[in-house]
């Protein structure tokens, strides 16, 4: 005689519970009491929606989008140094619904009271450090109460006619995981159970160059562990093909009698891009502590297009700089820009950017 | 009032200062390009029937008007190319993911005296001065010759800044004069290895096998076929050459269906002299254009007659 248990009908009804459980979104579990809920808006124009959910994100999360860029208002800008002049300011936007749902239909309910609010996760996004306060959104001038300026819009309202809140957060100009946090109260005063989604805030799909190679080493750049050597597969490949075109040339040089027999330098890479992209910050010191959180130098080295090429008198004498010049040029890298800081001339580089 | 005046004119300080650091702050000096040059490069191309190559032979040619001492040659082809020779003090290599080869000026002179090293790139030895030209750029392929693009660069000092945010600055500012090589360069033209289109030909029509007498004063009349997705009539008869010596054709061509497949071709007749076929030749060539300017290219095979001495 086979047992009840064993037969499927015994079985379906815990198993419809978890597939609908599963089927729910994010912070879904088995209760009796309203979950508040984070999603992404549908009700947007296909293409925007598809936008928001195209991107894979390689850090754990519930929701992925890109960093804002280039935003040109930077309040906490430190003295003596050069503003950044972006071509053009990109806030990167994810629209989202809140609602508080029905523990039983699982449906959003009505005239539900909606907090929301945004804390960001130390050391991720390759940043992993955090002495004074990670940004949560884009920089901008302070609220009349002096805090940062609010990436969501709104952080709080009663849900509209179709039971959801219809939101958006903006992302910061460094890359990490934000989480967003929804508490609710329904009309009654039953309060939602709140929930958490993970935001990853990244460019996807950079990796790490070997640190050492053919012809060059990298060093990482202070105040970050060895976490700054990313960059987009294409232009890492062009950084490891520009020392084994320099030493193809100098070689012929030397060979010709044209520039004295010597070793040829080894190139040192350093301040490619972190793990994720985004602002990478550093610092201005060159003394191990980052004295600049969250904000320029670096401009640039956000989308894992560019890297810095030390070129101090004893990294490459001049006698070889031609030969590394023109190797630069033919592997797909604009005009070399030099950075010289007398009182650091052991930092001193060319910064490249791929063409 | 007093107190007023005094708000007033701490506001037009605090103002001022604020306009002037950003002033500051947004002030960027752009390095020099590097393209004040005014170049002509000019090839000369030989066919070798032995080993089917075209070596083109580069002489370039800097004005007087020219700047700067050019320091960058670079010309487009179809693959393949070999033999890439550079003269004295000058490299060659293949931009990364594009046909187009380049000639720097690698072999540096010595910073001058007094001038401090700053990580800067010190001139070329053997830079190309205005009012000077400079042979010895070659290179070899199976390519026949056709209009590309020849680049020139300049030699200019690097830009330079005190920080981090500098030097980004000047890249983001100064697209003028920092930028990728292409977007730099005086853009030329010159004669460089193209694709061709491959043609029919037929060598003295209605002949088999086909056979010619390279010591006969006549004429070799040789047409071009047309076919389902070739127009011979639209071959530009002024380019049209025949033979080891591209002899050019007497006429500027004969519209006939030689081969009786119902498409018009293109006859020619080249003077037999003219045309450099020796006795032991077991194949010809014929080289041309397009209307719009694609190289054609045939060849047929021959047998070579009345060569015994």
């Amino acid at each position: 005689m086979i047992p009840n248990w064993f037969l499927p009908h015994y079985q379906f009804p815990m198993r419809a519970v978890l597939i609908a459980a599963s089927l729910i979104g994010i912070g879904h579990s088995q209760t009796s009491s309203p979950q508040g809920k984070i999603q992404l808006d549908q009700t947007l124009t296909q293409a925007q929606t598809v936008a928001a959910s195209a991107q894979v994100c390689t850090q754990a999360s519930d929701f992925c989008m890109q960093p804002s860029f280039d935003l040109v208002d930077d309040p906490i800008q430190k003295a003596g140094l050069t503003k950044c002049i972006p071509p053009k300011p990109t806030f990167a936007t994810l629209p989202l619904l809140a609602a508080c749902l029905d523990p039983i239909t699982f449906q959003p309910l009505p005239g539900a009271m909606i907090q929301l609010s945004v804390q960001a996760e130390g050391n991720t996004g390759g940043h992993l450090h955090g002495s004074s306060p990670r940004p949560i959104g884009p920089p901008g001038p302070p609220l009349p109460n002096g805090q940062p300026p609010n990436p969501l819009n709104p952080d709080s309202g009663t849900v509209g006619s179709d039971n959801f809140l219809h939101f958006t957060y903006t992302a910061p100009e460094l890359s990490g995981v934000m989480d967003i946090t929804l508490t609710a109260t329904l009309p009654d005063g039953t309060a939602c159970i709140p929930v958490t989604a993970r935001v990853a805030v990244e460019l996807p799909g950079f990796s790490a160059i070997p640190s050492s190679g053919p012809g060059y080493v990298t060093t990482t750049s202070v105040g970050h562990d060895s976490n700054n050597i990313f960059a987009i597969p294409s232009v890492g490949a062009n950084l490891q093909e520009v020392p084994v075109a320099f030493d193809f040339v100098a070689q012929e040089l030397e060979q010709e009698f044209l520039i004295p027999t010597e070793p040829i330098p080894t190139l040192t890479y350093t301040s490619l891009a972190l793990p994720f992209g985004g602002l990478f910050d550093v610092s201005t010191t060159g003394l191990g502590t980052i004295d600049h959180e969250w904000h320029p130098p670096h401009c640039g080295h956000r989308r894992g297009l560019e890297a810095d090429l030390l070129i101090n008198n004893t990294a490459v004498p001049p006698e070889f700089r031609g030969a590394l010049y023109w190797s630069i040029i033919v592997s797909n890298f604009t005009t070399p820009v030099r950075t010289e800081r007398p009182q650091f001339p052991a930092a001193n580089h060319w910064h490249l950017r791929a063409r | 009032m007093r107190n007023t005046n005094r708000l007033l004119i701490s506001l037009t300080i605090l103002i001022s200062s604020c306009l002037s650091w950003r002033a500051l702050a947004q002030t960027v000096t752009c390095p020099t390009p590097p393209n004040l040059v005014k170049v002509n490069a000019t090839a000369t191309v030989t066919f070798d029937p032995t080993t089917n190559l075209y070596t083109y032979q580069y002489t370039v040619a800097s004005d007087a008007t020219s700047q700067q001492e050019v320091s960058g040659i670079a010309v487009d082809f179809a693959p393949p190319v070999q033999n890439v020779i550079s003269p004295q003090g000058w490299t060659s290599g293949t931009f990364s993911g594009r046909n187009t080869v380049l000639w720097a000026a690698t072999a540096p002179a010595p910073l001058p005296a007094g001038v401090a090293d700053q990580g800067q790139v010190p001139p070329g030895l053997f830079q190309i001065k205005p009012g000077n030209s400079l042979g010895g750029f070659s290179l070899q392929s199976p390519n026949p010759p056709g209009p590309v693009n020849s680049y020139a660069t300049g030699f200019a000092d690097l830009g330079i800044a005190d920080s981090e945010d500098g030097a980004e600055a000047i890249m983001d500012a100064c697209p003028q004069s920092v930028g990728g090589f292409f977007d730099l360069a005086m853009v030329g033209s010159t004669q460089g290895p193209v694709q061709f289109i491959p043609v029919q030909i037929d060598i003295k029509p209605g002949s088999s096998p086909t056979a010619i007498n390279p010591n006969a004063q006549g004429v070799i009349p040789v047409a071009i076929l047309s076919s389902t997705t070739f127009d011979a009539t639209k071959v530009d008869p002024t380019t049209v050459r025949f033979g080891p010596a591209g002899a050019a054709p007497n006429d500027s061509g004969h519209v006939e269906d030689v081969n009786n497949d119902g498409l018009p071709d293109l006859l020619f007749q080249f003077p037999t002299p003219a045309t450099g076929i020796v006795c032991g030749d077991t194949s010809e060539t014929l080289t041309g254009k397009t209307l719009t300017g694609t190289a054609i290219r045939g060849s047929q095979s021959v047998v070579t007659v009345d060569c015994k001495k």
